[in-house]
């Protein structure tokens, strides 16, 4: 008998319902991630990402708006867009006769899911926020959602195209925008806004929208709990190599769960990189990726932002720049007078662990398993990804041992 | 043989750099974005490659040192009795691979994730069962073990270019050079 046959482990490519069942017991999440998390394992057995034409994209498009506004309307200009390690995009312009507005050539943007994601996330969760958003803060314009992939390939969602750059034309950077040089004028004007619109976020009433797709959590430690439960059962359930810092770190999480304070909408990814700006005036014209966003607590989107991992030095090479923007000292003090709410220092701690612990999960666990096995556009990108992997379970051992 | 892996690594950087990159039409972004991490990708295989039998020997030489303290200090707590079985057949094995000249390479890996998964199941069955100052020794060692392992994992991948200060980084080389000793 080899070692491997010995534990027992079970074959996560071939998942059995039993062990599917088993992690749906064992693991307490909101009910739309229990439901996207099982519907990866139950399709994983299935066929890798198999390239898909902008040809066959538009007439999806078409069948989608088809049954949506009638057979009124032409798809044109259609083609790829890069960015981001999750989705796959195509930006096509669209003239139709807008209701409010009348006819119209619309720029907008395709997003729509591989076969299994880095990230797996509905896109009506997301399509709910960003409509939630709308006058908040800067968001694409989302019109329709092919929730179940009914018309397209995979699950998608059609948004506005938002004109802007994620960093300036000539700064160089890692892939996921990570070390992003600004430079001093671009970072006076962007900074305010920066934190000005996570205020925004944190500060608007989300009861009066429509996010049916999300549970709400209550004021105990239920908020923590539904995020521990739901990264550690992405490590079972896409995990190759053990990794045992990420137990301790589970262990660590579990017992020092912070209570929330009052329930927010939480973009957990919120960061350069992630929006848009035009570079003439440095304005913000939409926020993006809200894949991941949950009703939850404000110090996740906090604790994310200010991770080092997003972060650069200044040009005396000592001082820390929050995005590349400013000092955390700074951006905690601005965003208190802009939103009004008080920054936990508990709470914070437990987060950038929180933090950490599911993108080293994203990146190490889910990463090695879509990539393996074949499942997006662009796994060249999510394998090159992984070895980021490293430096952040480093910076969260050192965050653990200074909670020892 | 002459077609080793370093030689086809190389090979195939050129190809892209010199052939395929300049192909590409300039506004399929995509294609582009995808043709560069291919390159920078098959880059760090290069570097990889000639290390990667003597950097999973090393993570095995530490994890069976680790899975003897943890062997230790779980005979104090009575909970992790079943558990400290299964480590003791798992830390033999560890033990044979680890001593074994003609080892397969595959093995080897294959060890060191078994040592992986039982060191896991350790930790996470101590945070279930355990007195907490066995947990917190437990997880003390682990901090402890993953201090080198991620220095190592770190180094491995250090020319993708994630660190913010690469040369405050050890060489890979120079690392598993000196803990060979072990």
């Amino acid at each position: 008998m080899t070692i491997k046959n010995r534990l027992n482990r079970p074959d996560k490519n071939h998942p059995s319902a039993e062990w599917i069942a088993e992690l749906r017991r064992r693991y307490t999440v909101e009910s739309s991630i229990d439901q996207l998390l099982s519907r990866k394992l139950a399709r994983r057995a299935g066929p890798g990402y198999s390239p898909v034409t902008l040809a066959q994209l538009t007439h999806g498009v078409s069948s989608l708006l088809h049954s949506k506004i009638g057979s009124d309307f032409v798809i044109s200009e259609a083609r790829w867009l890069s960015g981001g390690a999750s989705k796959l995009q195509m930006a096509f312009t669209l003239s139709w006769d807008r209701p409010e507005v009348g006819r119209e050539s619309t720029a907008m943007v395709l997003r729509m899911e591989p076969a299994e994601s880095i990230v797996e996330t509905s896109r009506l969760r997301e399509f709910q926020l960003i409509k939630a958003m709308a006058g908040v803060v800067p968001v694409p314009t989302v019109f329709w959602c092919d929730e179940g992939g009914e018309f397209l390939p995979y699950p998608a969602l059609i948004c506005s195209f938002a004109t802007g750059v994620t960093k300036p034309s000539n700064a160089a950077s890692n892939v996921s925008g990570a070390g992003t040089q600004l430079t001093p004028e671009l970072r006076r004007i962007l900074a305010p806004q920066f934190t000005s619109h996570l205020a925004a976020i944190h500060s608007h009433d989300w009861r009066k929208a429509e996010l049916s797709a999300f549970d709400i959590p209550n004021s105990g430690t239920q908020c923590a709990a539904w995020g521990l439960d739901w990264w550690e059962r992405v490590w079972e359930e896409d995990s190759d190599e053990d990794i045992p810092l990420l137990r301790v770190a589970a262990n660590w999480l579990r017992r020092n769960m912070p209570e929330l304070q009052a329930p927010v909408i939480v973009h957990s990814d919120y960061r350069l990189g992630n929006f848009l700006f035009t570079e003439h005036d440095a304005k913000i014209t939409a926020w993006l990726d809200w894949e991941l966003g949950r009703i939850g607590d404000r110090h996740q989107d906090l604790a994310w932002t200010t991770s080092r991992a997003f972060a650069n030095l200044d040009s005396d090479g000592k001082t820390v720049l929050v995005c590349g923007m400013l000092p955390e000292a700074e951006f905690l003090d601005a965003y208190e007078r802009a939103s009004g709410f008080s920054v936990n220092v508990k709470s914070l701690q437990w987060y950038k662990i929180y933090n950490n612990y599911s993108l080293a999960i994203l990146l190490i666990g889910s990463g090695y398993r879509v990539a393996s096995n074949g499942k997006t556009h662009q796994d060249v990108l999510i394998s090159w990804l992984m070895g980021l992997g490293s430096m952040i379970l480093d910076q969260m051992r050192v965050q653990l041992e200074e909670e020892a | 043989m002459q077609l080793r892996t370093d030689v086809q690594l190389k090979s195939m950087s050129k190809a892209m750099l010199d052939v395929v990159i300049p192909a590409i039409d300039p506004s399929n972004s995509l294609a582009v974005e995808q043709a560069q991490l291919v390159l920078g990708m098959l880059r760090l295989m290069q570097h990889q490659a000639p290390l990667q039998y003597q950097f999973d020997r090393d993570e095995l030489a530490r994890s069976v040192a680790l899975m003897s303290k943890l062997h230790s200090l779980a005979s104090q707590d009575a909970s992790l009795a079943t558990l400290r079985c299964q480590f003791q057949t798992q830390l033999n094995d560890a033990n044979v691979a680890l001593e074994g000249s003609r080892i397969d390479p595959a093995e080897l890996c294959d060890t060191v994730r078994d040592c992986r998964y039982m060191i896991g199941a350790m930790v996470r069955e101590a945070g279930q069962t355990a007195a907490p100052e066995t947990t917190l020794r437990i997880e003390q060692a682990v901090l402890e073990y993953s201090k080198q392992q991620l220095l190592r994992d770190r180094a491995l991948v250090v020319l993708q270019g994630w660190e913010p200060e690469p040369d405050a980084v050890p060489s890979i080389e120079s690392l598993l050079a000196s803990s060979a000793q072990i």
